[in-house]
């Protein structure tokens, strides 16, 4: 045990050396999209792990936020303000968003919290598309200077501070009192932890790193219908990646972007999207079978490591 | 305002809809604490039986209630024996919390079969009744929508009846308000959870018929019908099933009547609202007694 | 102003009722500072709805509940934990995939003295384990221990949350001879640091070995209070309402 601290900050430290000089060794933007495309992944299911995996709160609307993050900040961009404000204006409307959904439903009990994130994703989804049909496209001053290495750089900040956040919840007293209200509510309150307090303090980071990724999605995206940035998958995605990496975890969500990418792409060739019933039989073998998910099975390989408490563990049939 | 009145009635024949989805997955949450929500793939399924049996043989799709409700009433059986059993022992929130997660796996895979079974086209049945319609104080009623309105309704009191009289039904609800003590009593608990689950999934299949008579069918369509379904059962209350249906009926009056008003763009914006408002005031829904 | 001579804990005139019935019924008692407090009645009899009550899990239909001072009738249970009310469950509910250790960790981080650091947080609850005789225990799953071991680190979680009211639901129901004078030798030391206990209990030799003063129940009324002795005097008490299950 003693070494393994020192050695997976280290492990941490090369990575993120990586991800940073990634653009300065290569000018490969192929690559490049497709290390966007895990970081984004990784932010957007890290952000559901937060409250889902630390919270044990299933959120099944998650799109709603990271759609809200797209569309203001795409829209208060391109009316020419800078994009990191414009990024701050994204991410409050999604927290505020999320304040609005939790305050009602995470105080109480039972499925309420997971119907109303499904309805506000689809009812914004469905109305956005009514109300903006117009596909959104940069125009050509914007496209003209398009450069990929900012967007880039823009995942990799998202992916750490998400990532940080769930660190951080490992951590700290408020991630503690999280994990109590996820494994007994009664039995949390009866300690001194406010379980609404918790769960809602854990969807506004939720929501608001959800629609910060939204929002950096917007600002990397050429062209796309207002309306997509709601589709559920949105949702289902980052929900498979989790828990195929890892629930509950901090580093499940990175394992599960760079399987779910690669398994994708690999896939992607084939007709009839036969991904999506892959990774709905993996989702449901890791539910079932395999709490862990990838992150789990790395740590059995090597020796000596403690397996980390975590949520979901199926009851014995 | 023979418009609004227009919509009025509209709403009311699509709610009756919403109601009778909601009430296979009110069933199943009553009495397995279980939230399925892959409910409207199941639904889907009822759908695309209906449209072949109707394209393949010529099957009414009224007719084809029968034969859809038995073959979901199977699925659900299935799929409780094999995915959603293991739950059963598991703490109220946990047992919650993983059928979400079970139900959210069932629901893509479903959907993923019906995309490589039958494309992503949108299927539709025609009869020949579909285009008459019948005045009623200045609009107009299509009668098949009427029908699918009143099959919904007899359906529901065939289940209320069976609930309230059948031996069986009694056990169903004596499990639902307490299986520890009923399994006392020797009912038992396992085959009711599951003949309450497959009751649950035979309720989408009559209610995927009946869509497919008015409703374009396609892999997609499950999530908007679990989703009106769960908004349905929360405006309704857990346990009653002519509430239920009444939810329903309002939800489809209050989305077609903001509709009107505000313009169709914001139809969909109504269920969030009454969603909103309802938890906020009356979380155990409108028609729960207590 | 409350003087040092007021009860730690007034509950006047409890009531809650579960559809038609009742099952704590205008039920009145104190506990002071530094107390044992034995609840006892039959099953059904509503010992664990009144302790729900107390301890905030449960809202009451009418009656006034002070503790400390402070009417906290309308507080949710996490405030009163706070205050200083920590409880055991009759049917032990401990954090199932948490560590041990991690159990009584959170514990010390919340609860009245809310410890910022969790580090210091992590020695008070190790020696918490150690006291109640489960620190060989520390890593393991909560959900992997023994029905004794998790009362134990039910009790070792409630004290980590240093309650000046501590409410034990049944605590040694279930366990061993041996594990019974353990667990009095305990309630003991914990009630000599001036913590007041409120227990219910159906093991006769836990109740006589511990308490100061008992109050009975039955069907959510109080029907007999006093030293155990007058208590346990009454035949009729013992047959009625301490029975066996
Ligand atoms: N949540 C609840 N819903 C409905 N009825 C309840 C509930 N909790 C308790 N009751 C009923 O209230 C009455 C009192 O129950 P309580 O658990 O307080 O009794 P008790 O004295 O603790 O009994 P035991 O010795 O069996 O633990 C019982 O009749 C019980 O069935
Ligand atoms: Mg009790």
């Amino acid at each position: 045990m003693r070494g393994a601290a020192p050695l997976g900050s280290l492990g941490v430290a090369c990575g993120a050396a990586a991800a940073v000089l990634l653009p300065v060794v290569t000018a490969n933007q192929a690559l490049l999209s497709w290390a966007f495309l895990v970081l984004l992944y990784t932010a957007l299911a890290q952000s559901w792990n937060l409250l889902g995996g630390f919270g044990g709160q299933v959120n099944l609307g998650h799109a709603a936020f990271f759609g809200l993050g797209a569309l203001v900040t795409r829209m208060v961009w391109l009316g020419g303000a800078p994009v990191v404000l414009a990024l701050a204006a994204g991410t409050g409307a999604a927290t505020a968003a999320g304040v609005l959904i939790g305050a009602p439903s995470l105080r109480l009990r039972g499925p309420y919290f997971a119907i109303g994130t499904l309805a506000i994703a689809e009812i914004l989804r469905i109305t956005t598309g009514n109300v903006l049909p117009d596909v959104s496209s940069l125009p050509a001053r914007d496209l003209a200077g398009y450069a990929l290495t900012p967007r880039y750089y823009l995942a990799v900040f998202a992916a750490a501070v998400v990532t940080g956040g769930a660190w951080w919840l490992t951590r700290s007293r408020f991630g503690r009192g999280l994990a109590a209200v996820r494994e007994d509510e009664t039995a949390a309150e009866a300690i001194g932890v406010g379980a609404f307090r918790h769960k809602l303090g854990a969807f506004a980071l939720s929501s608001g790193f959800a629609g910060m990724t939204g929002g950096i999605f917007a600002y990397y995206h050429v062209s796309f219908y207002p309306a997509f940035v709601f589709s559920p998958v949105w949702t289902f995605d980052p929900l498979v990646i989790v828990y195929l990496g890892g629930v509950g975890t901090v580093w499940g969500p990175l394992a599960g972007a760079v399987f779910f990418v690669v398994v994708q792409e690999a896939l992607s060739l084939q007709v009839g999207e036969p991904h999506l019933l892959v990774f709905g039989l993996l989702f449901l073998v890791v539910v079932i079978a395999a709490p862990g998910g990838l992150v789990e099975a790395l740590r059995a390989v090597r020796p000596g490591a403690r397996a980390p408490a975590h949520m979901g563990s199926p009851p014995a049939a | 305002m023979t418009v609004l009145w227009q919509n009025v009635v509209f709403g009311a024949l699509i709610g009756g809809l919403y109601g009778l989805a909601a009430v296979g997955l009110s069933l199943v949450f009553g009495v397995l604490n279980m939230l399925n929500v892959a409910h409207g793939e199941l639904l889907m399924l009822g759908g695309y039986a209906a449209f072949w049996l109707f394209t393949l043989f010529g099957v009414d799709p009224f007719v084809s209630i029968l034969p859809s409700a038995a073959a979901l009433f199977l699925v659900g059986i299935l799929l409780y024996r094999v995915l959603f059993e293991r739950l059963v022992s598991a703490p109220g929130e946990t047992k919650l919390r993983n059928s979400i997660l079970i139900g959210f796996g069932v629901s893509l895979v479903l959907q993923a079969l019906a995309l490589i079974a039958w494309t992503a086209d949108d299927r539709a049945v025609t009869t020949a009744a579909a285009g008459t319609v019948l005045p009623l104080g200045g609009a107009v009623v299509p009668v098949v929508r009427l029908g699918a309105l009143v099959v919904a309704f007899l359906v529901l009191g065939g289940v209320h009846l069976f609930l309230r009289r059948a031996r069986f039904g009694r056990a169903i609800r004596a499990t639902a308000d307490d299986p520890g003590a009923a399994s006392l009593v020797g009912i038992p608990v396992g085959t009711v959870f599951a003949v309450a689950f497959g009751l649950g999934s035979a309720l989408a299949g009559v209610a995927g018929a009946l869509v497919s008579t008015t409703d374009a069918v396609s892999p997609a369509i499950g999530l908007s019908w679990t989703l009106k379904a769960l908004i349905v059962v929360v405006l309704g209350g857990v346990g009653h099933i002519f509430g239920t249906f009444v939810a329903g009926v309002l939800l489809g009056v209050a989305e077609s009547v903001s509709g009107f008003f505000l313009g169709n763009a914001y139809r969909e914006v109504m269920g969030l609202v009454l969603f909103l408002i309802v938890l906020s005031v009356r979380p155990q829904g409108l028609f729960a007694r207590e | 102003m409350p003087g040092s001579a007021a009860p730690l804990l007034e509950v006047a005139s409890l009531s809650k009722a579960f559809g038609g019935l009742l099952a704590v019924d205008d039920l009145s008692f104190t506990i002071d500072s530094g107390e044992i407090l034995g609840l006892l009645g039959p099953n059904g009899s509503g010992k664990t709805t009144t302790f729900g009550l107390v301890a905030g899990a449960l809202r009451p239909d009418g009656g006034e509940i002070r503790f400390a001072g402070r009417p906290v009738t309308r507080w949710p249970a996490s405030r009163r934990a706070a205050l200083g009310i920590a409880r055991t469950f009759q049917l032990v509910r401990v954090f199932p995939g948490l560590t041990a250790l991690e159990n009584v960790l959170v514990a010390c981080l919340y609860g009245r003295r809310r410890v910022s650091s969790p580090a210091r947080a992590g020695a008070d609850a190790a020696a918490l384990l150690e006291r109640v005789g489960a620190a060989h225990k520390r890593n393991t799953p909560a959900r992997d221990l023994t029905l004794g071991e998790r009362r134990r680190l039910e009790i070792a979680r409630a004290l980590a949350t240093h309650p000046r009211l501590l409410l034990l639901d049944e605590p040694v129901a279930g366990l061993t001879p041996t594990e019974v004078d353990a667990a009095v030798a305990l309630f003991r030391g914990i009630r000599a640091e001036g913590v007041a206990i409120a227990l219910v209990e159906h093991n006769v030799r836990a109740v006589r070995a511990l308490c100061d003063r008992i109050v009975v129940l039955h069907a959510g009324r109080k029907i007999a209070q006093g030293t155990p002795e007058d208590v346990f005097a009454h035949a009729a008490v013992v047959e009625a309402y301490l029975g066996r299950r």
